[in-house]
């Protein structure tokens, strides 16, 4: 077989010193792109009576909870986390980690007391699902956060939190698509739509009812620019939806 | 399902007609909103009220654009006038129910409106900048000012929007890549972005080349895709710049030229020299998928797509000889040929390829004559072919997790090898064995005999990679907990352990180069991506951790590769050990060595002489007579000592170190030639070379460019004096430092040439450091000899 001899091993690394073994550690050669910058992937700002908070990335460590001083504009780094999303309920921050497996995917869900984060319960455990995995909060009503989440194969369902056990739970849940197209949080209840459907909740399994389905009408793309699909008035939730024919309709 | 009540929702409030504006009678453009109040509905060109539960038509527009928002003064729109060219803004208010123009008549200077947001009491809205792709940002205020906020910004899209007591902040996204946040401070009038993460965009480096001892690759600058090249030196230049309304799409350097294909407003395949950059073109049909050339073959084959459509070309290097072969349908060749997708056998191109696009693979030939024929197998699943020796051999997944080797016979036909079941595979081939992975057993086919070898250990499953180290090939396992890692060595039909990697589950995505196996390796309870490296003569191994290799590129003695575990996904580099020299003399046929080896580069300064040894092996013969071995140099730089080697007879498997030593003296390059003689068949006075490149370090070279083009020096090497000259411009000072740092000779100046008195200087490499008059620094190397 094609050994090196030791000895000679051993002399050639002698001769080299530490020259070549100070050389062996990969390095950056050259980056070609130095323009720019790769994002902080910040998540949605969220404002508490002590200031507006908000997660991003510095690309050197600092990842994890910032602090915006409205006074100066200036972003200040509070605390590490993996948390990637974020929302405010009862003048709480509530954090949303994933924690991915090859088997299973969970989510903790945290909060900060005394400066310290404190895990307050674990998604998988608090809906009891095998696997979850968190796709977008969409707010909060009186009853917690609404959040969507994918569970196994094609299932999607739209849940509540409250930063208790008993307080989270799975308010409705779809086959295929993705997300949904739109939802709308109000203070006591909120709306969402999904392929042809039209769902209404207050944040409990009872009351979370479906108000149109099979008609021919289809939620329409909420796109950045052009929100405003729906409105709540006069105790009367008005919305668009699109039909092939008619185009957009309220 | 526990609805109880879906007629709860009125399917549409009816509004007066549809959009007269769309003769299909299709609203559009709907938007709902709440002012004062009041419930507003704007679609097509009308806006509405709601009140007794009817729509009512407020107002008809004209020529409406857009329905904006919101200020407490009314309803925004943008709102193109005939009268005035620039578009503008009105506030239709809904006391008095008319128009209200903005306090300077609403004007934007640049109509038209790219994105408009809410913002409680404002609208943000950009219009295009003076800058390509970049655009200015406006806001308008509770008081119906328009006030430029940002100039020549990126485009942005928000999300999130949250007011602050100076304005807004959203979280953005801006050109698809950065996701910033943005702060609109009404109070001073500025958008300004909050650079948390201001590390640079990724370079994205990729298509490894290498071509006249340089390696060619494409990396992404802030001007787009470009092409540079590296040397054996490790300096880096820009090959391909990017033109002004021009795209390179994929390139391939052939000998003194670089070929690339070029979109902008034609599509283009150009041949460009390396030297001159003059170029010439030819058209073509789309966008350049990928190049493919073969070894030892003068024609080269590269892809083109173009909406659902892709071609097939032949090149031999100049637009004459370049032409479309046939057409190949929606094969979605973005790439060309993938690895194990194309291969050249019996002087025709054989090629895999899902034509019809229903995930089944079909196997291709273009003939002699540059036909197109598909070969009649069927029921295939992603194929890949190799050229085995003599035999084209496909290897078949199918769609249940079976798998299938075949070889090509004549007429093509084709005769299976060997089947098995088994979601983990892998291959290689090694001189003219093919090794096979599965059902966690090893086992190989040579000459369509098939043959066990070894059974995994219990508890082990073969991870999927294979990596050839020349005669041997290198395999992994796992335990879920642990890796091993193994060699076989299909001429002994051996197996030995190389090492174990504990902690670690999986591996992935190898490279071997020389004696260097580098292999992606995953801790078992992390997500975390490390390096392995194993010298497989020496058994060394070393993990750098936070490291993931993906194209990878031996050139001298430096690995290049993308490293992609960082954020940033860049060109990194590392330094390797000293390879060995060494022979394999094969009673196969086969000559298992490359022709030539870098020996690596060496300091002078700091190392005098290095010890090597030749390795030479018998890999088939039944016994291997070595008669001699001499050793040369090119040049008279080196000097080299070893033993003499009278008669050598080694056994099939043996192998005998001859040492030798290479001593330096003032050589900037040589080559070291080896003959060896042996009753190797046809391999009789074989000549091996090794190139050995020395150098002393100037740390201060400039990378790759000449700010002084007309500077001459010369001579160079010097031996008494050192003539300097730069025309048209007057030098200010001079000096001349050796690898410590030490300066020789320093002088300041106001004169275009100089002449140095070298005399005093002892033989060896100087940086000549140089300023002009007018600031220009450049530092130049410099050899005195004697």
């Amino acid at each position: 077989m094609r050994y090196l001899h030791i000895s000679t091993f051993c002399l050639i690394l002698n001769l080299i010193s530490s020259f070549l073994l100070a050389q062996n550690e990969p390095y950056l050669f050259r980056n070609f792109n130095d323009e720019g910058s790769l994002g902080s992937d910040p998540s949605k700002p969220v404002r508490l009576d002590s200031g507006i908070f908000f997660l991003a990335d510095n690309g050197e460590g600092m990842k994890g909870l910032w602090k915006l001083d409205e006074s100066n504009g200036l972003a200040r780094f509070e605390k590490s986390t993996e948390a990637r999303l974020i929302e405010r309920y009862n003048q709480q921050l509530l954090f949303f980690k994933s924690q991915f497996n090859a088997n299973s995917n969970n989510v903790v869900v945290s909060t900060i007391v005394n400066g310290e984060f404190v895990d307050l319960l674990d998604l998988r455990s608090a809906l009891n699902i095998p696997s979850v995995l968190i796709q977008f909060t969409f707010g909060t009503t009186t009853r917690g956060v609404v959040f969507s989440i994918q569970h196994g194969n094609n299932l999607y369902s739209i849940a509540i939190t409250d930063g208790t056990s008993n307080g989270t739970k799975i308010l409705h849940t779809y086959e295929l698509g993705s997300f949904p197209y739109f939802i709308e949080v109000f203070e006591e209840k909120f709306f969402f739509a999904h392929s042809d459907e039209l769902w209404t909740s207050d944040g409990t399994y009872e009351n979370t009812k479906l108000i149109l389905k099979d008609n021919g009408w289809t939620a329409p793309e909420n796109r950045t620019s052009e929100k405003h699909r729906s409105v709540y008035f006069n105790g009367v939730y008005y919305f668009v939806f699109y039909n092939d024919a008619l185009g957009y309709e309220i | 399902m526990k609805y109880d009540s879906p007629q709860n929702a009125e399917v549409a409030v009816p509004l007066p007609e549809t959009d007269p504006d769309n003769v299909s009678g299709i609203s559009r453009r709907m938007r709902i909103d709440v002012f004062n109040n009041e419930m507003y509905v704007h679609f097509g060109n009308r806006l509405h009220k709601f009140q007794e539960s009817v729509f009512e038509e407020i107002h008809r527009f004209d020529n409406y654009k857009n329905y904006l928002g919101q200020t407490s003064s009314g309803l925004v729109f943008h709102e193109p006038s005939s009268a005035i060219v620039e578009d503008h803004f009105v506030i239709f208010d809904i006391v008095i129910g008319e128009f209200v123009p903005t306090p300077d008549n609403g004007i934007v200077p640049a109509p038209p409106i790219f994105a408009y947001y809410q913002l409680e009491d404002h609208i943000l809205f950009s219009t295009k900048g003076d800058v390509d792709s970049k655009y200015d940002w406006f806001v308008l205020d509770n008081e119906n000012r328009i006030s430029k906020v940002a100039s020549n910004a990126e485009p942005i899209q928000l999300f999130d929007l949250l007011i602050t007591n100076r304005g807004g902040v959203g979280r953005t996204v801006t050109g698809g890549i950065d996701r910033e946040l943005f702060l609109l401070d009404v109070a001073d009038r500025m958008l300004n972005k909050l650079d948390i993460n201001t590390r640079s965009a990724s370079s994205f480096p990729r298509y490894f080349q290498v071509e006249n001892n340089t390696l060619y690759f494409m990396a992404e600058t802030k001007e787009g895709k470009e092409v540079f090249s590296i040397d054996t030196r490790g300096i880096s230049s820009k090959v391909l710049a990017k033109r002004s309304n021009e795209y390179i799409s994929k390139f391939i350097v052939i000998e003194d030229q670089v070929i690339y294909g070029s979109h902008g407003s034609e599509f283009k395949l150009y041949f460009e020299d390396l030297e001159s950059g003059v170029r010439t073109g030819v058209d073509i049909d789309g966008l350049v998928g990928g190049f493919t050339r073969f070894s030892d073959i003068d024609q080269f084959y590269f892809t083109t797509y173009l909406s659902g459509n892709s071609s097939l070309w032949v090149s031999n290097g100049t637009i004459e000889t370049t032409s479309k072969v046939g057409d190949l349908g929606d094969a979605k060749l973005f790439e060309g040929f993938q690895t194990g997708k194309a291969a050249w056998y019996s002087g025709e191109l054989y090629f895999v390829m899902d034509v019809n696009n229903d995930f089944v693979d079909e196997l291709w030939k273009v003939n002699s004559d540059n036909s197109i024929d598909q070969i009649s197998i069927s029921g295939y699943h992603y194929i890949s072919i190799e050229v085995l020796e003599d035999r084209l051999v496909l290897y078949e997944h199918r769609a249940d997790n079976s798998n299938a080797i075949y070889q090509l016979e004549q007429d093509d036909n084709i005769q299976e090898l060997i089947s098995f079941k088994d979601n983990r595979s892998a291959i290689a081939v090694v001189s003219d064995t093919l090794v096979v992975i599965g059902d966690d057993i090893l086992e190989t086919v040579v000459n369509a005999v098939r043959d066990s070898i070894w059974a995994l250990p219990q508890g082990h499953h073969f991870e999927t990679e294979m990596l050839v180290d020349k005669s041997d090939v290198i395999f992994f396992s796992s335990t879920n907990q642990d890796l091993f890692i193994w060699r076989f060595s299909p001429y002994s039909n051996t197996i030995e352990p190389l090492d174990t990697i504990q902690g670690y589950s999986a591996a992935s995505s190898g490279y071997q180069s020389k004696e260097f196996v580098f292999i992606n390796v995953f801790p078992a309870a992390s997500s975390r991506s490390d390096l392995y490296q194993l010298n497989v003569n020496t058994g060394e191994s070393i993990i750098f951790e936070n490291v993931r290799l993906g194209e990878a590129q031996t050139l001298s003695n430096k690995l290049f590769f993308v490293n992609s575990a960082p954020l940033d996904v860049e060109l990194w580099a590392m330094d390797l050990p000293l390879p060995s020299l060494s022979v394999e003399l094969s009673g196969y046929g086969t000559l298992i060595n490359e022709d030539v080896i870098d020996l690596g580069r060496f300091n002078i300064d700091s190392l005098q002489s290095l010890d090597y040894e030749l390795l030479a092996t018998n890999v088939g013969l039944d016994s291997l007579e070595i008669f001699n071995i001499h050793f040369n140099t090119t040049l008279g730089g080196l000097d080299i000592t070893y033993q003499e080697v009278s008669e050598l007879t080694l056994a099939p498997g043996e192998t005998s170190a001859i040492a030798f030593t290479v001593s330096f003296e003032s050589a900037l390059m040589e080559s070291i030639g080896v003959t060896v003689i042996s009753n190797a068949p046809d391999q009789e006075n074989q000549l091996y070379t090794f190139n050995i490149e020395i150098f002393q370090e100037i740390e201060e070279l400039p990378l790759n460019i000449n700010p002084l083009p007309n500077l001459k020096i010369y001579p160079n090497p010097a031996d008494q004096e050192l003539r300097i000259e730069l025309p048209d411009l007057s030098i200010s000072s001079i000096r001349m430092i050796d690898l410590s740092g030490k300066i020789w000779h320093e002088r300041m100046t106001q004169s275009a040439t100089l002449t140095i008195d070298v005399t005093h200087l002892p033989t060896g490499i100087y940086a000549l450091q140089l300023q002009t008059i007018t600031g220009e620094q450049t530092t130049r190397k410099v050899l005195i000899q004697r």
